[in-house]
């Protein structure tokens, strides 16, 4: 995913580039320098557009060289560098963009990715408002403000920039999309629901969008039509652990906890080191009734991640039930101590330590 | 269509298959076998036709009669009829289904005893259709009653299916060797810690050692167990004051295992007391015409004070069958019926008390049984007891399900059973309560941002299961001499505080110094512990209204009045950070009062102590406050002033470490001191 992200961008900016690019029809050998670094400028476009991005840093350098005040050439430059993953420099660069035209939208928003790249999200969040500011058609900025917005937790605010987003683009499908999950994080399902199949029907290869419908129907009482996307999404995508681990849990929230294993185990078998799967058919042989594989599924769990609360609280309840009382008690204690609180009632109500 | 083939196949094979009878021509050729499966069948019948029947003396002949001919309807019917009477019910099924198969007419109660065989193997639906097709037994008068009994055992059906489809989650037990025998063990009762079992055997060795000429089994006689780590140890019988050559059955036991109640077959059946002196339990006592009629008193249990009995008897003036009463066991009023609430115009029996003092575990044949007695449990709240609850499929079955116990904690309870993997006819069993499903917890997550590749862990969390411990705190220790370290039999009485009101006094084992108290929460206790020649000794629990169950062990060592001796008084209370007496100090107060009185030479120092939370001058000055507030209450009651000092030592002389919380409470306490005498 964050490969696409990163395509996407590039195929944002290129239309600036290529606009800049059409110059290019000037003589070398003769020309005033600032003439010359326009030519270096627009090699340094076609280089990058082959991505071959160190040849065309260097172009953007000597361009920069022959004329510092080149605003476009910092931009592309800091675009170059965002690329080469040199995220630091690339800022500076936007910066000395951005002094030269403080109105320039695209270079906020370039440097609010880079900001996110560096691990600066409220920066980046700050560049964004300004892109929208200088350019509010400008989707891609509403989109990721949305973003940053989303993973504060504060999915009222995301929800009105992905809004944003889509009326600037109404065929912007991740917009839709992550609209959606601000939606279905704020429990307004049926309009999660919508948003989902709109980006569905924008873009019918984004698949987590079946995965995400199906989770937010599910948690709007539609066990089936969780069910059906969870089964849709597995036909067409039979390599993803999580979706049959979230397939597993919706079977077993419908009571098929042979389907629900089943599930799980896929999962296992795609991901041995993924932990949810073997807790979750730890869950399911709970309910089977087959508790040695209970044990020996949420021990693997333990095994993966020392730390996993539920994998304890579910090792607990099949030691329970195998007669192992002290190995009982010590799993829900360790559970408790890990964050789940039930597990001391557990241990209280089933006599530990008398 | 499969169940059509089945149907057909059944039906078919129903017609092919034939009685054989135990005739010359159909066994010419072992014309011996037949001599000796004629015998076996003629010893079977004298047995089945007595009045009353003998079923399990009549079951061994038919079965060997069985072993000869297995294909005569006659035979299946009275061995199905004999299973049904006998310890192990499910098993009349198979031989009345044959009997049918080899001969539809072979009796006019058919259809009614396979409803019961199919009843007892809980096939709740197949009995009710052949209860539908049930018509009285040949020359029975009473029509009107056998409908109503087939209206019952109909309805106990539907009960069954109720019950069975919501489970209860137990573990069931057998209690060990160290109970069990081969012979009927039952009628466990325990100590409130299951410290202690007692419960009837009627295994070899038995006391005088004769038969029952009824039963053909050995007469009941009572044995004890104490436990071993997770079992218990080998059981030993009660000793000859107790078990005599007739039945002794046991009863009841109180919380602390120092009073047993006692069946014996006088009188129509009666209840009888029996104290532990010591290691041996006193000669049974009867307990009196108000307890005992000349009608059946069968089960009793005490209430946690030991001052009451709640009994079973079918004695005239109930409201049917067997009836729970309560009666103040040195009072003088007359035993009153529990009421329409717990009985029923059918059987009740098997009661007991849990150490709570307010849930009633007792056995009926009415309400809402799945057949027989079940075990049912009510709550005493607001003045009046709860409606009834079934304890549930696995424990109820449709048999009789009688004689439960629960430990204090809840844990545990005992009762008896025939099982197949039992030791031998009827066993003891332990019941593991395993409360309410524990929902397993499953964890998945999502990638809710289309550009993103971190994705939303989130854990599917079930409600939390509502906590359901039992309400009592249960105090239990030794009480010995101070110096001499040897066991005494003290007097612990037990104070409601907030009332300074005696609720209960017990005595501490003779031999072993134990003792053992049920605090039901709901009280501030004063729990004193005296013995004569001994200063007492005090412990506060402070037990709030639903208080969950815990278990406090406190060895008590009495010390002798002498110069130098401190008591602690742990039953005075002071607002916060005041030196004003609570109205909850009266009992102690009285209680220090009466010691001077009764010592006119005793002089003491009464003093303050604090924990070192905050400043140590104002701790000082508030301990002095304190222990000067109770010198002045004792010199209002009329103590000579010259006999009392007093003094505060704020943190100065604490009794525990000042690092837990626990420690603290300890260190903040009022004592005194003995300085002359």
């Amino acid at each position: 995913m964050m490969h696409k992200s990163i395509l996407l961008i590039a195929a944002l900016s290129l239309p600036a580039l290529a606009a800049q690019a059409q110059v290019d029809t000037v003589r070398a050998s003769t020309l005033p320098p600032a003439q010359q670094a326009e030519k270096l400028y627009n090699s340094g476009v076609a280089k990058f557009n082959q991505k071959s991005y160190r040849a065309a840093l260097l172009d953007f350098d000597k361009a920069l060289t022959l004329r510092p005040d080149f605003a476009r050439a910092y931009y592309n430059r800091a675009t170059t560098r965002y690329e080469l993953k040199d995220y630091q420099p690339a800022v500076h660069d936007y910066d000395a963009a951005l002094k030269l035209d403080p109105k320039d939208g695209t270079a906020y928003f370039g440097r609010g990715q880079a900001r996110e790249a560096l691990q600066q999200p409220t920066e980046a969040e700050q560049d964004y408002s300004k892109a929208v500011e200088a350019t509010p058609a400008y989707a891609p900025a509403w989109y990721y403000r949305g973003a940053l917005r989303f993973e504060k937790g504060d999915y009222k605010a995301a929800k009105a920039d992905f809004d944003q987003a889509t009326k600037a683009d109404p065929n912007y499908a991740y917009a839709w999309h992550d609209r959606a999950s601000a939606e279905r994080q704020l429990q307004e399902y049926p309009a999660a629901i919508q948003s989902y199949t709109k980006a569905l029907a924008l873009q019918p290869e984004l698949l987590p969008a079946l995965l995400n419908r199906a989770g937010t129907r599910r948690r709007a009482g539609d066990l089936k039509g969780a069910l059906a996307d969870y089964t849709e999404y597995l036909r067409k995508k039979q390599d993803n652990p999580t979706a049959y681990t979230n397939r597993g849990a919706a079977r077993f929230e419908a009571g098929d906890y042979k389907g629900a294993a089943e599930d799980f185990g896929r999962a296992t078998e795609l991901d041995a080191s993924y932990a949810f799967a073997w807790n979750n058919r730890a869950a399911a042989y709970l309910k089977l009734e087959d508790y040695k594989k209970a044990d020996a599924d949420a021990s693997k769990a333990i095994a993966l991640n020392p730390t996993y609360a539920e994998a304890y609280l579910n090792r607990g309840h099949a030691r329970e039930m195998l007669r192992n009382a002290d190995g009982a008690c010590q799993d829900w204690r360790k559970a408790a101590e890990l964050g789940l609180e039930i597990g001391n009632n557990y241990a209280a109500n089933s006599g530990c330590g008398e | 269509m499969y169940k059509y083939l089945l149907a057909f196949l059944l039906l078919s094979s129903a017609a092919q298959a034939q009685s054989v009878e135990f005739s010359k021509e159909q066994f010419s050729s072992n014309k011996d076998g037949l001599k000796a499966a004629l015998k076996s069948i003629k010893l079977g019948d004298e047995w089945y036709q007595n009045d009353p029947p003998r079923y399990e003396q009549a079951l061994p002949h038919y079965l060997e009669a069985q072993k000869f001919n297995s294909e005569n309807a006659e035979l299946n019917l009275k061995i199905g009829d004999c299973y049904l009477h006998s310890g192990f019910k499910p098993r009349a099924l198979a031989y009345l289904q044959k009997a049918y198969q080899l001969n539809s007419g072979v009796d006019p109660r058919i259809h009614y005893l396979l409803g019961r065989g199919l009843h007892l193997n809980g096939k709740w639906q197949e009995a009710t259709a052949e209860y539908k097709q049930a018509t009285p037994a040949t020359g029975t008068k009473n029509t009107a009653g056998f409908t109503q009994d087939i209206q019952k055992k109909i309805k106990e059906c539907e009960n069954g299916r109720k019950l069975e489809a919501r489970p209860i989650r137990v573990f069931v037990d057998n209690a060990g060797p160290g109970v069990n025998s081969p012979y009927p063990d039952y009628g466990p009762v325990i100590s409130a810690d299951e410290s202690v079992i007692l419960f009837t055997s009627r295994r070899q060795g038995s006391t005088g050692g004769e038969k029952d000429p009824e039963s053909g089994g050995f007469f009941e006689d009572i044995y004890q167990s104490v436990r071993e780590g997770k079992s218990w140890g080998p059981a030993r019988g009660l000793g000859e004051t107790v078990n005599t050559a007739g039945h002794d059955a046991t009863v009841g036991l109180s919380p602390d295992a120092q009073r047993l109640l006692v069946y014996v077959e006088d009188n129509g059946g009666d209840l009888n007391e029996s104290n532990l002196r010591g290691a041996e339990w006193s000669k049974p006592r009867q307990l009196g015409s108000r307890i005992n009629s000349k009608a059946h008193e069968s089960s009793a249990a005490y209430t946690p004070d030991g001052r009451s009995l709640l009994f079973v008897s079918d004695k005239p003036g109930g409201l049917g069958g067997r009836d729970i009463y309560k009666i103040e066991i040195e009072g003088r009023g007359p035993a009153v019926n529990l009421g329409l609430t717990i009985n029923t115009p059918y059987g009740e029996e098997g009661v007991f008390l849990h150490p709570d003092g307010k849930t009633m575990y007792f056995s009926s044949e009415g309400h809402n049984s799945m057949g027989g007695y079940d075990i049912f449990k009510s709550t005493y709240q607001n003045g009046q007891w709860s409606a009834p609850e079934n304890l549930g499929w696995p424990i109820n079955t449709p048999d009789d399900d009688v004689f439960f116990v629960i430990s204090a904690s809840g844990r545990h309870g005992y009762y008896s059973s025939f099982r197949d993997d039992g030791m031998g006819s009827k066993d003891i069993y332990q019941i593991t309560f395993l409360g309410p499903e524990k929902p397993p917890v499953l964890s998945q997550e999502d990638q809710l941002l289309a550009s993103r590749v971190q994705p939303v862990k989130e854990t599917l969390l079930a409600p939390p299961v509502p906590v359901a411990t039992a309400q009592v705190t249960i105090l239990k220790g030794t009480v010995t001499d101070a110096t001499s370290k040897q066991p005494l039999e003290a007097t612990i009485d037990v104070i409601d505080n907030s009332r300074n009101e005696n609720i209960a006094s017990f005595r501490a084992n003779a031999q072993s110094g134990r003792y053992l108290v049920s605090l039901p929460s709901g009280l501030n206790y004063g729990i004193v512990v005296r013995q004569e020649g001994y200063l007492f000794h005090s412990e506060n629990f402070d037990l709030p209204a639903g208080a969950a169950y815990s278990e406090v062990v406190k060895d008590i060592q009495l010390q002798k009045l002498d110069v130098g001796v401190k008591v602690v008084l742990n039953n005075i209370f002071f607002d916060f950070d005041k030196a004003t007496l609570r109205k909850e100090s009266t009992g102690e107060l009285e209680r220090l009062q009466k010691l001077l009185a009764e010592t006119p030479a005793l002089r003491l120092e009464i003093s303050g102590h604090t924990d070192n939370v905050g400043n140590a001058a104002y701790n000082k000055d508030l301990s002095q406050r304190r222990a000067k507030a109770v010198v002045d209450y004792l010199v209002t009651k009329g103590v000579t002033k010259d006999r009392l000092t007093f003094a505060g030592y704020g943190d100065t002389q604490p009794v525990a470490p000042n690092t837990t919380k626990a420690g603290r409470q300890q260190n903040r306490r009022t004592e005194f001191k003995v300085t002359g005498k």
